[in-house]
């Protein structure tokens, strides 16, 4: 045996209990794999800690075991993964993440309108009825201040339905100049 | 300890390197028949069960993320194919009701059993026994440094610990171990 066999057989016991750097491992595979002497010192080795580990009477491997699945498998299509499976199911991770990130973000911002609609809706409702009386001041008529304030009401319900709809509430000004008399 | 070399021999095989399949099989063949072989008491059945394992793995090997690590899902693969060959051993037909059709899907199964003579079995007996004997025949340091590796799985680290000698000197002894072991195996097997 060469000093270089006795290297690469050291290197690949090494190998067989994780003992080696990661980027010797490649190398030394491709040396195994096309090396037939490596390949069966490789099975022996394994055998070796069966026995070691199998009680006296645990059955054997039979000789051409590994060769017959081999052969069997030569038959078989060739696989070919996903290249890395585990960045696959990280990557996944990240999109659920972003997925909630981007909900908790809609609902912040759907929360925090419906707030200001609310508080606008005070306000216009406070100032819808400050017209209102305004109005039954300078015409004292029931029927006239009826209608305002039936158009008033359906004004303030627009608002606080209108976010729901996604349009924008109405401006205050607007609603002045809509409940006007003659309009 | 993690068997990094699996994870590296998983990814080439899904990579579609069929030959790193077979160094996962040399390597765990031994462990996966004699697993087997607690639930079927034949060497013959074990080893068509070891060999169905292997190919069922083989071809599951695309589905296999390596969240746990390659032994434990080979090893369920194992256990799942010997409780359904168990399983089904009831409702297999007798050799005497088996047609022509059907026998020559079975002889595909049984091409591996054929194979198996009797000096075939002996050979793999013999084998085991002249480890063994080796094994025995290995000076103490060797012998203890690759029982601690392969019977307790301590790593190079805490073997140096319990032998109180650099990493350096475990991994010679257990290299040597392995040499000397297995230079009876090649005189056994030619």
């Amino acid at each position: 045996m060469t000093d270089r066999e006795k290297d690469l057989r050291m290197r690949m016991s090494m190998l067989m209990d994780s003992d080696l750097d990661g980027h010797d491992n490649q190398r030394l595979i491709d040396a195994i794999e096309s090396d037939a002497e490596l390949k069966a010192a490789w099975g022996h080795y394994s055998q070796i800690g069966d026995v070691i580990r199998a009680s006296a009477s645990a059955p054997m491997p039979d000789k051409n075991f590994a060769a017959n699945i081999s052969a069997l498998i030569a038959q078989e299509p060739t696989i070919f993964a996903p290249k890395n499976v585990r960045s696959l199911s990280s990557k996944r991770v990240s999109m659920v993440t972003i997925g909630l990130a981007a909900s908790l973000a809609m609902v912040a911002v759907i929360v925090g309108k419906s707030v200001n609609d609310h508080a606008e809706v005070f306000h216009t409702a406070s100032y819808a009825q400050a017209h209102s009386n305004l109005v039954a001041a300078k015409y004292g008529n029931q029927v006239e201040n009826q209608a305002d304030s039936q158009f008033n009401d359906y004004l303030v319900m627009h608002n606080e339905s209108a976010y729901m709809a996604g349009s924008a509430a109405m401006l205050p000004y607007v609603r002045v100049v809509g409940s006007g008399p003659g309009r | 300890m993690v068997e990094v070399i699996d994870e590296e021999l998983v990814r080439r095989v899904q990579k579609g390197d069929k030959k790193a399949f077979d160094l996962l099989v040399l390597k765990y063949q031994g462990r996966i028949i004699q697993l087997i072989n607690r639930y079927v008491r034949d060497a013959h059945e074990a080893q068509d069960i070891a060999q169905e394992t292997f190919i069922k793995a083989y071809r599951a090997m695309a589905s296999f993320r390596g969240d746990s690590a390659f032994y434990t899902w080979i090893y369920r693969i194992a256990i799942n194919t010997a409780k359904n060959h168990l399983a089904s051993r009831s409702r297999r037909p007798t050799d005497d009701d088996i047609e022509m059709d059907v026998a020559e899907q079975f002889e595909g199964e049984n091409s591996l059993r054929d194979q198996e003579t009797p000096e075939g079995i002996l050979l793999s007996e013999e084998l085991g026994r002249t480890i063994q004997v080796a094994l025995d025949e290995l000076p103490g340091e060797l012998r203890t440094a690759i029982t601690l590796r392969e019977m307790d799985g301590l790593s190079y680290d805490e073997i140096a610990d319990v032998m109180d000698c650099p990493v350096g000197t475990v991994r010679s002894r257990i290299f040597r171990a392995r040499e000397a072991i297995d230079k009876k195996i090649k005189s056994l097997t030619g």
